[in-house]
């Protein structure tokens, strides 16, 4: 029994070399073993099968003709960076298993190979590539976490703070209410509306004072709520949204969701926090998973600039799915924090609340569009930078 | 309306003075003979010194809570009307108080005429005290 079955990632193995009936055999020695290994007989069609159907261990033969083994490695690795590579290597080439070593190969068997020490090696290949994929799923999820524990408690604490604020503003508001009332007692009793002047300006003294106390809680709030946020820095947006689908790739394969993108060649940097923009595209793009994930589809992330006669230069970022939309009765509400159509403990309903709580602080806003079984639309457009100013990491508010 | 003869007296106490002081010159206008304090200690002095027909504490001050002060109070005088002065979320506290002995609570922020009657409500009048 293959021992990485409880793994998540099935081990889709692929052997290359061209002496077909060398690589048959191995192949069917390799499938009495449990293995199911799909055969190439070139690096070029190596590198054509990894990309219409990456497997995550490649075994290669050093010597090919046409591409050779190791520029096939380079380019294999180049490209897929997560696939592990086994080379074979004859007696006499020993030296190009140390090289492949070098380019990234995770070892090297020499000929004539024992099919067992083979098989051994392809399971430690792929244990590595279930281990790594783990490690970056939690990665993921721990930071994904920390995030919707930080918004969460900011939630929380938003009710207490409610509460101090309410607390700390009634005593000033109070006094103002009955040093007004009392200018209005002394009114009642005077002769043609006359007020001593010195009593008049004694409560006017007071109302402003209490005044300028409430000004200041609610200057000190206003101060509170910028210190929340989060780091910037310059970046690029298109940068992220390659590394945001790396990471995603393998949960949208298992729902059949396909992950495209038409990214701006020429889309300037931004200044944002990394780990906001990385939030907010986690949380579209699992929503258009979760959308799909019946029947599959396609995501599409597009990046733009966009010249608006109003607001001028505009940076668009688009997330769009062909899942089954979102309903009329439903759209106007899907940016309110809790609300999900999710089952209970499925969904908390705050990803795109989180995701317009973004967006909103870095001066952009984010809509969406829909037409209920054609899928649905989020786009976010951001200021973009003005031109000539390069893009400075903001020092910290304090 | 008080008719002059003998004026309720009235100790309020809480540690707000922009707040006391214009409840008192407030009451004052109506009628009432007002003092103030503005903490635990400051009031159980006046306490001691002088004889009152209510009284209105708040139940949040700095050093002594309104309730501690509601329980030396009940020791002091027990016969002592006391109102007290909430503000929001402490329904525990309002409980306690009545427990204690309060004979009513307002929450804060409070309206005038709603304390005027309440404490006119509540004041022994100046002859009946024991
Ligand atoms: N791409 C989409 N297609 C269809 N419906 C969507 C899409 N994105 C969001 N929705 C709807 O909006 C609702 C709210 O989304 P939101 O991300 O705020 O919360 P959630 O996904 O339900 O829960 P979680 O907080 O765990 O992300 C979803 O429950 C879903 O009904
Ligand atoms: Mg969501």
């Amino acid at each position: 029994m293959l021992h990485d079955e409880l793994a998540e990632a099935p081990l889709d193995l692929l052997l290359v070399d061209d002496e077909a009936g060398f690589r048959d055999s191995v192949a069917q020695r390799l499938q009495l073993r449990g293995f199911a290994p799909r055969t190439a007989g070139s690096g070029e069609e190596c590198l054509e099968v990894m990309t219409s159907q990456p497997a995550t261990v490649v075994v290669l033969d050093v010597r090919l003709p046409g591409m050779d083994g190791l520029e096939t490695l380079r380019r294999l690795k180049g490209a897929h960076p997560d696939v592990e590579v086994v080379l074979i290597t004859g007696h006499a080439t020993t030296a190009d298993g140390v090289q492949g070593m070098k380019d990234g190969a995770f070892d090297y068997l020499i000929k004539p190979v024992e099919i067992d020490q083979l098989a051994q090696k392809i399971r430690q290949a792929h244990d590595t590539v279930v281990r790594r994929e783990e490690r970056r799923r939690e990665a993921v999820f721990r930071s994904q976490m920390a995030q919707r524990m930080a918004e969460t408690e900011r939630l929380a604490s938003l009710g207490t703070l409610a509460a101090g604020v309410a607390h700390e503003i009634n005593n000033p508001v109070a006094i103002m209410i009955q040093e007004a009332e009392w200018l209005m007692d002394l009114l009642q009793d005077s002769v043609e509306g006359r007020i001593d002047p010195q009593e008049l300006s004694r409560s006017l003294e007071l109302i402003r004072t209490q005044g300028q106390r409430c000004r200041e809680i609610t200057h000190n709030l206003l101060h509170f709520a910028r210190k929340a946020e989060t780091r910037q820095q310059p970046l690029s947006l298109n940068g992220m949204v390659l590394e945001i689908r790396e990471i995603m790739e393998r949960q949208a394969v298992k729902h059949h969701v396909v992950i495209d993108t038409r990214l701006a060649p020429d889309l300037p940097e931004i200044v944002a926090s990394p780990s906001e923009i990385q939030q907010v595209l986690l949380n579209l793009i699992n929503n258009a998973i979760s959308a799909m994930e019946d029947k599959g589809g396609r995501i599409r992330i597009t990046t733009a600039v966009e010249d608006h006669a109003e607001i001028g230069k505009a940076l668009l970022l688009q997330v769009a799915d062909t899942g089954p939309g979102i309903g009329e009765a439903d759209i106007s509400r899907i940016f309110d924090p809790f609300f999900t159509t999710k089952p209970v403990g499925k969904g908390t309903g705050l990803g795109l609340s989180i995701c317009y709580g973004i967006v909103t602080r870095m001066g952009g806003d984010i809509a969406v569009e829909s037409t209920p079984g054609q899928g649905a639309v989020f786009s976010i457009r951001l200021p973009a930078p003005t031109p000539g100013a390069q893009p400075q990491a903001r020092p910290d508010p304090s | 309306m008080q008719d002059g003869a003998t004026p309720i007296r009235l100790l309020i106490v809480d540690d707000e003075r922009g707040f006391t002081e214009v409840l008192s010159k407030r009451m004052t206008r109506r009628g009432l003979r007002v003092d103030t304090a503005a903490s635990g200690a400051e009031a159980v002095r006046m306490l001691r010194t002088q004889d009152y027909d209510a009284t209105i504490i708040d139940l949040k001050l700095e050093g002594m809570d309104g309730v501690e002060i509601l329980k030396v109070f009940k020791l002091l005088d027990p016969g002592l009307p006391i109102l007290m002065l909430t503000g929001h979320g402490s329904e525990t506290a309002v409980k306690a108080s009545m427990r204690l002995g309060a004979a009513d609570y307002l929450s804060k922020p409070v309206d005038f005429e709603a304390l005027v009657a309440k404490v006119l409500n509540v004041a022994r009048q100046g002859g009946d005290k024991a």
